[in-house]
């Protein structure tokens, strides 16, 4: 899918993205399943193990089985991820399409809050809002779109401004349908494949933000385990037990890989703006 | 130019007013009371009320607001809750440390982006393609997965540098590396765009047609005319260097103000968090707002009004 524009025909890449995804899911969902051991039952008498067949991926500082932690830190960054964009989604969303809607006022301070945070960094927001509120799922979701619906609130302001403007919403003006009706028979139909896409592009970025925060401590609070929360504990022993890091590294990098190559792909093949690429020069 | 200065200030000032009056209310609005840090979770309740009153914390919201201003303007941030020490004073000691580490980030990111974007966009061979395949790669290698990469290759592997702090020779050069690789992929694409449209333009055909070699046309033409957005992004790019070094000090145990930041996070010491928040921002926007300015006087179009 990274060099055609078309669905039918995915390119390799787009298929081993799929393929990987794929099996993501499969492992977050069946964790119970694919691994017998838990993700939290800990053996210090087994700390730092290379893999064996009793824990095919070793074990962490505390003697807990990586596979395990692997395949249930998939559930949480999946989870978190999600929920995270579906938030941002339609928060941005709802306040976009009234602030091009309502105009005057709110749209005139909507418009300062969202220049406000689009002028810091994400991640400092995201950190600002954990150090106050604390660790938790909910908190990591609400910290993480608190800069994530700017973006969709842009984009759903201009389209709803555009729809406002068409004939056949006048139209339906002229024939007695109120603001409700037009917000959702007309405006909020038109924007959202739009943001969909734009949802599918941006999932990468939230993915790696999350992990981001929990490399730093500010994730989902323990026992859960999480692919940055990981990363981290296994920086701490790297000489001893670099495995450690790599596992959930090369999960990492992976998934962020597959959802960038897939969002990209999306992007190209829906996206409104399908401009030719000037990539002759 | 003057314009450029008075229109770009009018945007910081209410910018930063807005950040700094989100985290005051940020700080008072979510649960946590600093009391009960401060002298245990078993104090009596008198002794927290007292606090509370010393602290000026039973005060209406917007006298506590009007303080912490006024505080502000006077560089008065309050007081550690772990050390007792003034919140400005542990901030000044960390701030050098990651303003060291940032620069030498962002004079990495700059020798790194421009030979990559310069190869992306005149090369088409293996040189332009390599250039452009380090670009995407790099750009889904945030630096918490190549900081251990590199700790574990040029620190364990082949020991050429120190594994962590700040006190050794060289002891800068990993975690640099590691917040500029991403960023100067993002930097290099970003520059090769702008080349690469400069390059179809028609003074670019002008001045060849007048005789002028390939490379001086574009090296006296493009180039200047490319710079501007690049140096805006470079802007940009500076905050998110900055705040990005929280994870390279945490990787590398690099005393600087990302890593007191955490520290003060899991000790639940507000008023250190607070400051360290708004220093971050305000040193995010000042970036901006000294490379738009940077932009506008290079930008040749714009030098009329000089």
């Amino acid at each position: 899918m990274a060099d055609g524009g078309s669905l039918r025909k995915p390119s390799l890449a787009g298929r081993a993205a799929v393929l990987f995804l794929l099996l993501w899911m499969f492992g977050a969902a069946g964790a119970p399943l694919l691994s017998p051991r838990s993700y939290r039952s800990q053996d210090l008498a087994r700390r730092l193990e290379s893999p064996s067949l009793d824990h095919p991926l070793g074990t962490d500082e505390l003697g807990r089985d990586v596979l395990a932690r692997a395949l249930y830190g998939a559930r949480v960054s999946l989870a978190v991820t999600a929920a995270a964009l579906l938030l941002s989604l339609v928060a941005g969303a709802l306040l976009g399409t009234a602030s091009g809607l309502l105009g005057g006022a709110f749209d005139l301070v909507l418009g300062r809050v969202m220049d406000t945070l689009l002028a810091l960094p994400g991640i400092l927001v995201a950190i600002a809002v954990l150090a106050y509120s604390g660790r938790g799922f909910v908190p990591l979701v609400a910290s993480l779109s608190a800069t994530a619906w700017v973006g969709y609130a842009r984009v759903a302001r201009t389209l709803a401004q555009r729809t406002a403007a068409e004939d056949y919403v006048a139209a339906a003006r002229a024939a007695g349908a109120g603001a409700l009706h037009i917000l959702l028979r007309h405006v909020l139909p038109a924007a959202l494949p739009v943001l969909l896409v734009q949802a599918a592009a941006g999932a990468a970025s939230v993915m790696m933000a999350e992990a981001g925060l929990s490399f730093l401590g500010l994730g989902v609070p323990p026992p859960y385990p999480s692919w940055g929360e990981m990363l981290a504990s296994g920086c701490d022993t790297l000489l001893e037990a670099p495995h450690l890091a790599a596992v959930p590294g090369v999960l990492l990098f992976s998934a962020v890989w597959a959802l960038n190559t897939l969002g990209e792909g999306l992007a190209r093949a829906l996206g409104p703006a399908r401009r030719p690429r000037v990539d002759a020069l | 130019m003057t314009q450029t200065l008075l229109k770009r200030l009018a945007l910081f000032l209410p910018t930063t007013w807005a950040v700094v009056t989100a985290v005051f209310f940020l700080g008072r609005a979510l649960p946590g009371d600093p009391g009960e840090i401060l002298l245990g979770e078993g104090a009596a309740a008198e002794a927290r009320l007292e606090w509370r009153r010393a602290e000026g914390l039973d005060r209406p919201l917007v006298v506590q607001y009007g303080r912490f201003l006024l505080g502000l303007a006077r560089l008065d941030l309050g007081r550690s809750l772990r050390t007792g020490r003034p919140v400005a004073r542990e901030l000044g000691e960390a701030f050098p440390e990651t303003l060291r580490l940032g620069t030498a980030a962002l004079a990495f990111t700059v020798i790194l982006a421009f030979p990559l974007a310069l190869a992306a966009s005149r090369s088409r061979g293996a040189l332009g393609a390599g250039a452009a395949a380090f670009s995407s790669a790099s750009l889904a290698l945030p630096s918490f997965l190549l900081g251990p990469l590199l700790l574990l290759a040029l620190a364990v592997e082949y020991p050429l540098f120190p594994v962590s702090g700040s006190d050794e020779p060289g002891a800068l050069f990993l975690p640099a590396l590691t917040l500029a690789v991403p960023s100067s992929a993002f930097l290099s694409r970003v520059l090769a765009a702008a080349l690469r449209e400069e390059a179809g333009r028609d003074y670019l055909t002008a001045a060849r047609a007048r005789g002028l070699g390939a490379q001086r046309a574009f090296l006296r033409h493009a180039l200047p005319n490319a710079l501007p957005s690049a140096v805006t992004v470079l802007g940009l790019q500076a905050g998110a260097l900055l705040t990005g070094a929280i994870f390279a000090e945490k990787i590398f145990r690099w005393p600087g103000l990302g890593s007191l930041t955490l520290s003060a996070i899991a000790g639940r010491d507000y008023p250190v968090v607070q400051g360290a928040v708004i220093l971050f921002a305000v040193v995010t926007l000042a970036a901006t707002l000294l490379a738009d300015l940077a932009a506008a006087a290079l930008d040749p179009r714009g030098r009329g009004d000089g």
